[in-house]
């Protein structure tokens, strides 16, 4: 579905999405998992949008700071991600960047806060962090 | 075979019908569109359930059954089933008694005269019933008994008169309901423990609420919670005169003359067509797909369909608004024990200042995290980053929220009609839904937002969000009021005792005889009354 480079462009969306801190984040959650499950299910009339999405962010990187998205430093990809939500961008868009940014970020908790049978929320690691049970 | 009854649907009010039929000597056909479910094949999805159905349902209807929806400006908009604009309820033998959070609420005694109360407001369609809480009360007792019902005895007679106790006792508090109980006395508000339909004692040889905190909007894995697809539909298999026969969707009630019903034709999953005659028929699709099937059955002197003479078939759509309230409290509140609602108020039902009606409030069912992310969070507070991780962390396990249903105020342009374009996977036109509800409404609701944040306020919430409900179309699970009764065929579809004006033959008993729909969940109400009717139609069969 993606090349290597949107594939490691998405991992890194996914992380300053729901970062790892003193509990996991989304990549230890499985949400790369979940959404490469969702894309090819119901969410597959998203997946041009995910590309035309992942391979401008990696223009942006390249354009901003002469590297790739994946190797941005926390910092500098969420000052991106920020001014993306507000469509300041700087490389071409085939897709609003606001709104599919924002669409992807839906998604991503979708896979991490619903139930683990879907991919992600392994062991129920974000119920852990809230204190939700599932008792049955 | 030619049967005495066939009932379309087996939701609340079918199932209820059935079952008294049935028992009552009457062969029965029990026909239902969707399927007979068990736990094991309808699983604890979160984002496919009838609390969320970001991607579709535990149940259906499938995407073959699409409706039209037509927003304030006139546009039309083809919903699918797990569109919020579809208004959809649960597809399934009991319906949504199988899924649904079971408040078993009685209607109170004003609920039934509300015109006489409060007067007609301009543009409104306010009426009493032509039965009053009365000639429903031994009815609610027998669903509460027969069905199975927790609730507290004592406090629920102050506001009800009533023979007996509930057969069960309430719910514990939770955490959160102990924090508004004490609440509520401090600002002198009188509190109770919602009757639910579930079992917190052994009941019909089923067990105990095992306080899973997955409740509404799923089956519930121990068969703890009560619905007519554990209760009165196996009551009606068990007589051994009903033959139940699901994922059979009728097309049509057909007609041998213009006041009599000779039975249905109906298609079954494998694409055959079948013609079952009956003596009467009764018709139990709810308040969408009821008008819809009766308009469906148009003939030649029913051109508008069946029960449409006076044009109010479809007419006054109403269901429940619920202004919401949400606080975080200093300290974590959250205690994980099911099914989570355990306080509220009905002292705000009536006897308001300067609104019409109102409504109950009560604490929530266990909010699942993906539903409080999609619906709950405050609108400034991002939605990714460590900003959106932090707050979901901070929040969830302090949160406390406060809702409950509006009394509605309807209005005739509020309706179902038939989309002239739009058909279903078998051809037949699909229910148009449009218009919205009336301004009382939207003002009754916003004093009751208010009334919500007195509580959380009283309870020691640090902050609250949420906003009173905007005008729009309300039905939903709680859909209501399009098949009125009345006594003056002018503007009503249905007599008191559910038989379509005209026709000798042909009954309703679901949530669409309702006139008004109280500011209570309907489903006792929808249980009681067709646990009425049925008793009336029985006793004209023997």
């Amino acid at each position: 579905m993606f090349d290597a480079t949107q594939l490691a462009t998405l991992r890194a969306l996914i992380e300053r999405y729901i970062p790892h801190d003193d509990t996991p984040g989304g990549i230890a959650a499985g949400v790369d998992t979940y959404l490469m499950r969702f894309l090819q299910a119901d969410g597959v009339g998203y997946v041009a949008r995910y590309t035309q999405t992942l391979t401008s962010l990696e223009h942006e990187a390249l354009n901003l700071h002469s590297t790739s998205f994946a190797a941005l430093s926390p910092t500098a990809a969420d000052a991106l991600i920020e001014a993306l939500w507000k469509n300041q961008t700087s490389a071409v868009w085939l897709c609003d960047a606001a709104d599919t940014l924002e669409l992807i970020a839906e998604h991503c908790a979708e896979g991490f806060y619903s139930d683990p049978r879907h991919g992600a929320n392994a062991n129920g690691v974000s119920w852990q962090m809230l204190g939700f049970e599932e008792r049955r | 075979m030619i049967y005495d009854i066939i009932i379309v649907g087996a939701g609340a009010g079918g199932g209820v019908a059935a079952a008294i039929l049935s028992e009552s000597g009457a062969r029965v056909l029990l026909l239902e569109r969707g399927k007979h479910f068990t736990y094991e094949n309808e699983q604890n999805d979160h984002l496919r359930n009838h609390r969320l159905s970001q991607y579709g349902q535990n149940t259906g209807p499938d995407i073959g059954h699409p409706r039209v929806l037509v927003t304030p400006d006139g546009t039309e908009h083809v919903q699918l089933p797990h569109n919020g604009g579809y208004h959809n309820n649960a597809m399934a033998v009991g319906s949504s008694t199988m899924l649904y959070g079971g408040q078993g609420w009685r209607f109170m005694p004003d609920d039934f005269r509300m015109q006489s109360r409060y007067g007609r407001p301009a543009g409104s369609s306010l009426a009493d019933w032509p039965i009053s809480y009365a000639d429903l009360a031994p009815y609610y007792e027998r669903i509460e008994h027969e069905v199975g019902i927790a609730g507290d005895s004592s406090r629920s007679a102050e506001r009800w008169p009533r023979q007996n106790a509930y057969p069960m006792p309430p719910v514990p508090l939770t955490t959160r309901g102990n924090i508004l109980q004490a609440a509520a006395h401090t600002l002198g508000w009188h509190a109770l423990t919602p009757p639910l339909l579930l079992n917190t004692t052994p009941f019909q040889g089923r067990p105990v609420c095992a306080q899973c905190g997955l409740c509404v909007g799923f089956a519930c894995h121990v068969n703890a919670k009560n619905g007519t697809h554990n209760t009165m539909i196996p009551r009606a298999l068990a007589s051994g005169n009903c033959t139940l026969v699901s994922e059979a969707f009728v097309l049509r009630v057909l007609m041998a003359d213009a006041q009599t019903a000779s039975g249905v034709e109906y298609i079954t999953a494998d694409g055959q067509r079948h013609t079952a005659q009956a003596t009467t028929v009764i018709i139990s699709g709810s308040a969408i797909e009821t008008p819809r099937l009766l308009m469906n059955s148009a003939a030649s002197d029913a051109p508008e369909g069946l029960g449409n003479h006076s044009d109010q078939l479809g007419r006054h759509l109403q269901g429940h608004v619920y202004p919401r309230s949400i606080g975080l409290m200093k300290d974590p509140i959250y205690d994980a024990e099911g099914p989570g609602v355990s306080i509220s108020t009905v002292d705000f039902n009536h006897a308001n200042p300067d609104v019409i009606g109102g409504g109950m409030l009560a604490d929530e069912f266990i909010t699942l995290p993906i539903v409080f992310w999609k619906r709950f969070m405050p609108p400034e507070v991002p939605r990714w980053g460590k900003a959106a991780k932090d707050f979901m962390r901070y929040a969830y396990p302090r949160f406390m929220d406060v809702t409950g249903p509006v009394q509605e105020i309807p209005n005739p342009d509020a309706r179902v009609t038939l989309d002239r374009s739009v058909r279903d996977r078998y051809g037949v036109p699909v229910a148009r839904l449009s218009g919205g509800v009336h301004p009382e409404t939207v003002r009754t609701a916003a004093y009751m937002h208010g009334k919500a944040r007195e509580w959380l306020e009283a309870a020691g919430v640090e902050r609250q969000w949420g906003n009173p409900p905007r005008p729009g179309l309300s039905a939903g699970q709680h859909q209501a009021g399009t098949c009125r009764m009345g006594d003056d065929p002018a503007s009503s579809v249905t007599d008191r005792n559910g038989k379509i004006h005209g026709i000798k033959n042909l009954y309703i008993a679901d949530g669409s005889l309702h006139v008004t729909n109280g500011g209570f969940n309907p489903v006792l109400t929808i249980m009681a009354n067709a646990y009425r009717i049925a008793v009336g139609i029985a006793a004209m069969g023997r």
